[in-house]
């Protein structure tokens, strides 16, 4: 059966509502090594922990865009249910993260469309960014992206966490995608500290109701950011 | 109503924090009231205003986070308990629980044992759960939790944040209702609540200063059923609609009787779940969630005996066997597709086995549902089909044996099911 299938029909069989969640991850050749071999780790952690608890593994749809030399789709939204297997990243090329953030973007109004019209509510998506270093592909691809997700930060339609790897990373630029919440930095490599952090965030979404105000635990994140 | 509102908070007085020195550990001992003490056993589970322990009585304990520790709690854990309540499954409060410094720190109740309600909303979850039920073990379900919740009425309490959290189900007729400690008693509100489950007329009204009415809890009653009925969806979500919360304000209920529908009603075979309900559940429910129904007001809204007389007449139906001599497909959860009118001729269809209206296939006999799923798996996306009157044109056949549905409807029943 096709993907396009696949997905839609999973919609109609299944009406929880989603949580669409989508990491927007960055695989330049600077992330080469331990980095690179920590971020698969962290993702590995996040599918587990997610395909485990039984109300996220129906509820949360994952997708990821990394940013290496060009941008990629790795995995289109979708259940666990139906995409059990995380990618695995290899570090390599330039930081186009404008694409990648675009490419995100338009998955996700994609999807929302396929939402609305199969009739399956959905929670506010997230979008997580991470990078170790500064944007260089488009500048216009750029400013467009930070422009459309500012958009819709502030029309409260897309949560965004930026998250900035090692000493290198542009928190300037993660700030300008991030109106209303500051970038955090990753404590060091704690990447699975980090993951662990997101799965729990999404399994206490899962488990609402869309709309309501989700307390995220703010202790937690503690373990995996430099504050 | 604004003045009436205010008072209701006015009279409340604040809440405040009865701080704990001694956070509650297994092992130790706690009192009760009357001087009873309590040993708590393990942790049983996690919650987001505390954790439930085993306890050295046939009971469990809730212990409480320090922070939520209330003076509101305290006196609504009281309250309950004066109300003397006693019902099978209903884990109300039993006793206080203080620990050695006389810091209120919890409450025993009775244990609840099975699966949240929703888990029977996700189609694959449910099926492995309780791979046994049939239909009428959700109608037997609804008759179960109809009683719990008529008790409670009876007894001036109102639930107040009915959700599929907080009743979790061993069998149809083994449930329990937890979290009781947020019910409405004596004037003290029911502080949340969720947006399914809150009728119109108190929608973005905030929960912390207003007493809900049985009219009020009477539309999440119906929202409950209606949601174990067409398993997992709540009546307001639509395709190509607007919010649910919206939804809900409009009162755009997305199921049709009759030939009265909206259109929305969401994609898959939910519209098939509906279809096989007896007419007289989805009239109540149709005029519950309609805009200008029978029941649709707070003064008007069916109450839990209403629903418990007609959800009782359905489970006679199903049990004698009477309800599936019309359609065997109505005694299952999940039909696969619309139920068998009379006056229609019925037909296999060669892809997939499954009888379908002779009048509404392909010109191959392929029916609407494989129509479909071919279409999508060639497409990127369904295309938008041109629905002229002269249809029969792609679906091959005269409707030559269709005696009871005038043409129109069935034309309409075919451009619903694409768009």
């Amino acid at each position: 059966m096709n993907r396009n299938l696949l997905c839609i029909e999973d919609l109609e069989n299944n009406p929880s509502s989603r949580v669409p969640v989508c990491l927007v991850l960055d695989t330049s050749g600077s992330m080469e090594g331990d980095p690179i071999n920590e971020l698969n780790e962290g993702v590995r952690l996040f599918y587990d922990a997610v395909r485990s608890d039984e109300t996220a593994l129906y509820a949360a749809e994952i997708s990821v865009v990394t940013f290496g030399g060009f941008a990629s789709r790795q995995a289109d939204f979708s259940t666990l249910e139906h995409q059990p297997e995380a990618p695995q990243f290899y570090a390599n090329g330039g930081t186009p993260m404008g694409e990648a953030m675009n490419m995100a973007l338009d998955m996700l109004e994609k999807r929302k469309n396929e939402y609305k019209v199969s009739g399956v509510d959905y929670y506010q998506p997230w979008i997580v960014l991470m990078t170790d270093g500064m944007p260089n592909g488009s500048q216009a691809e750029l400013s467009r992206s930070i422009q459309r997700t500012c958009d819709m930060i502030n029309e409260r339609k897309l949560t965004i966490f930026p998250i900035g790897i090692g000493e290198d990373a542009d928190m300037d630029v993660l700030a300008r995608f991030s109106p209303k919440r500051s970038p955090l930095k990753l404590q060091g490599l704690n990447f699975k500290e980090f993951f662990a952090w997101l799965s729990k965030s999404v399994s206490k979404v899962s488990q609402s109701t869309p709309g309501d105000k989700v307390q995220l635990d703010a202790d937690g994140i503690k373990g995996w950011a430099e504050l | 109503m604004k003045v009436t509102l205010n008072k209701t908070s006015q009279s409340i007085a604040p809440d405040r924090n009865l701080p704990v020195t001694l956070i509650a550990k297994p092992g130790h001992t706690l009192h009760m009231q009357n001087g009873q003490s309590v040993i708590l056993g393990t942790m049983l589970g996690q919650g987001g205003e505390g954790s439930v322990f085993k306890t050295n009585t046939p009971y469990v304990a809730k212990i409480y986070k320090p922070e939520k520790t209330t003076s509101h709690r305290m006196t609504k854990i009281q309250a309950l308990l004066d109300k003397g309540l006693d019902f099978p499954g209903i884990c109300v409060p039993k006793a206080i629980l203080y620990n050695s410094k006389k810091e209120f720190v919890g409450y025993l109740m009775q244990k609840a044992e099975g699966e949240k309600v929703r888990s029977l909303y996700m189609k694959p979850l449910f099926m492995k759960k309780f791979p046994s039920w049939k239909k009428r073990d959700l109608v037997e379900l609804c008759i179960t939790i109809l009683k719990k919740i008529g008790y409670l009425h009876k007894n001036g309490i109102i639930l107040g944040d009915i959700n599929p959290d907080n009743i979790v189900i061993k069998t149809p007729k083994d449930v329990f209702f937890v979290d009781c400690d947020s019910y409405q008693v004596d004037g003290i509100p029911c502080p949340v609540g969720t947006i399914p489950f809150t009728p119109p007329e108190l929608q973005n009204k905030n929960y912390n200063s207003i007493l809900r009415t049985v009219g009020n809890e009477n539309f999440a009653v119906a929202v409950l059923l209606f949601s174990l009925m067409v398993t997992g969806q709540m009546p307001y979500n639509q395709k190509n609609g607007e919010s649910a919360q919206q939804n809900i304000i409009n009162m755009d209920f997305s199921y049709p009787l009759g030939e009265a529908s909206n259109k929305k009603t969401p994609a898959g075979q939910w519209r098939f779940l509906w279809s096989h309900l007896p007419r007289f559940i989805k009239e109540a429910f149709y005029n519950t969630f309609n805009k200008g129904g029978t029941y649709s007001t707070e003064s008007t809204r069916l109450n839990s005996y209403d629903w418990f007389k007609k959800f009782s007449e359905y489970l006679r139906l199903l049990d004698s066997g009477k309800y599936g001599e019309q359609d065997k497909m109505s005694e299952q959860v999940y039909p696969t597709r619309f139920k068998k009118q009379k006056g229609v001729t019925y037909v296999k269809c060669p892809q997939c086995g499954e009888e379908t209206d002779e009048s509404i296939i392909s010109k191959y006999g392929i029916c609407m549902e494989c129509l479909r799923k071919n279409r999508l798996s060639r497409h990127q996306r369904p295309p938008i089909p041109q629905h002229k009157p002269g249809y029969q044109g792609t679906f091959g056949r005269p409707a030559r044996t269709r005696t009871s549905q005038n043409p129109l409807v069935t034309a309409l029943k075919i451009i619903d099911w694409f768009i």
